[in-house]
């Protein structure tokens, strides 16, 4: 078993299996070894967030190797499983935050899904419905918006 | 603090890896899109590593597209943005020929590539990239480039072609060379048995093949070319057939 700390000094223990999804505390065991007992601190997570993040590594613990990226391939964000889904059904605070954790724990699966999910949420909207759902101010000047109007002639209607 | 996360703009402060990585998961309509947010969504969705993944994509299956910038972008704002060997390869693909080109100097090229944008030609519309990258815009050239009908001598030489017979690819290639002849060379005589020598006419973009050939059906396919080209349909009129090279995707 794994002892690790978030950065408001909660505790867990976890199955060296589930440790080892994070890139960072695998490296981290390794460099220390086996015997060392001390809980491995993690100060840029919280302990809420750390929750969830075993909480998805338990899910995923029993997943096979992912396969090699085909680069050739349109990098897709319609792949998400079903309970991937309903584990990423959070506020956008969480969900930001479970993605910075992801990207420094190094959990690709997670970061992942993290990322396709938020791209979800930006496809099928205007530009307008974007600003909207993510409370992004428009600060372009009006010839700034004019020369993007018309670099992006080419989809409109696509 | 704010009572909800929702009322402040979560999805901009992240680091540009992170947005980065988010944008890479879009396809090329939806980043454009997001290009038109915001000037930091701007600055992160007009980055060149994620266009030129979405033109890896998108020409994977095109023979004639390599991973190239597109002959069609007017380079002259981006003239800095471009690496020699890009310059160079861009040069070729506008079929500029010069010996001993790759020994000219950076300022030299540069002038080379302003000259040869291909501006007046009939059908071909030259993107003139404002605020994007060399990769978007070479993305944006080709989907603009996608419904042209008229193709120009030039492209028509450039290329090898597949003969095809009811549609069926044949092995066999075939080329059209400038001096009007038809055939594995440019030889200027007649051969008819396979691989046939005619001569061959090229009229207001449309490709016209001599007499000998009424009666027979048949079609052209892209082998190598630069163009998305396929389909052809033939039309009979009274002594030449004249074909139209339609373009498909």
């Amino acid at each position: 078993m794994v002892k690790i700390t978030s950065s408001d000094n909660q505790e867990f223990t976890i199955s060296k299996e589930i440790a080892n999804q994070s890139v960072l505390i695998k490296n981290m065991l390794e460099d220390v070894g086996e015997s060392d007992d001390q809980p491995i601190p993690l100060p840029n997570v919280s302990g809420a967030i750390l929750q969830k993040v075993i909480e998805y590594a338990t899910m995923h613990k029993d997943d096979p190797p992912p396969a090699p990226e085909d680069e050739t391939k349109l990098k897709t964000s319609e792949d998400i499983e079903e309970r991937d889904k309903e584990f990423m059904q959070l506020d956008q605070g969480t969900m930001f935050e479970i993605i910075l954790a992801a990207n420094y724990l190094d959990m690709k699966n997670l970061l992942d899904l993290g990322c396709k999910t938020v791209a979800n949420m930006i496809k099928g909207k205007s530009v307008e419905e974007v600003r909207k759902l993510f409370n992004i101010v428009n600060d372009f000047t009006p010839e700034e918006e004019e020369q993007i109007r018309k670099e992006n002639e080419w989809c409109e209607d696509r | 603090m704010p009572l909800s996360t929702n009322h402040q703009d979560l999805l901009t402060k992240q680091p540009p890896e992170i947005i980065t990585k988010i944008f890479s998961f879009l396809d090329a309509v939806t980043l454009a899109h997001a290009s038109a947010v915001s000037k930091r969504m701007n600055d992160i969705a007009t980055q060149d590593i994620l266009w030129k993944q979405l033109c890896k994509t998108r020409w994977a299956s095109k023979k004639h597209q390599d991973l190239s910038i597109h002959p069609f972008v007017d380079c002259t704002p981006i003239l800095d943005k471009l690496t020699r060997p890009e310059k160079l390869r861009l040069l070729q693909r506008r079929v500029f020929k010069q010996p001993g080109i790759e020994l000219e100097p950076d300022d030299v090229l540069d002038t080379l590539v302003i000259q040869t944008t291909p501006h007046g030609i009939k059908g071909v519309y030259v993107y003139v990239p404002v605020r994007c990258g060399k990769w978007q815009a070479s993305y944006i050239a080709a989907e603009l480039d996608r419904f042209r009908v008229d193709l120009t001598k030039v492209e028509l030489c450039l290329y090898e072609w597949e003969f095809s017979l009811g549609g069926d690819p044949e092995k066999e290639r075939i080329r059209f060379w400038q001096n009007g002849w038809r055939g594995l060379d440019d030889t200027p005589e007649i051969v008819e048995t396979w691989p046939y020598k005619f001569p061959y006419k090229f009229v207001n973009n449309k490709l016209k093949i001599g007499p000998w050939f009424l009666g027979l059906l048949f079609g052209w396919m892209i082998g190598d070319g630069s163009l998305i080209i396929r389909g052809v349909h033939v039309r009979r009129s009274r002594e030449i057939i004249c074909i139209e090279l339609n373009r498909v995707d």
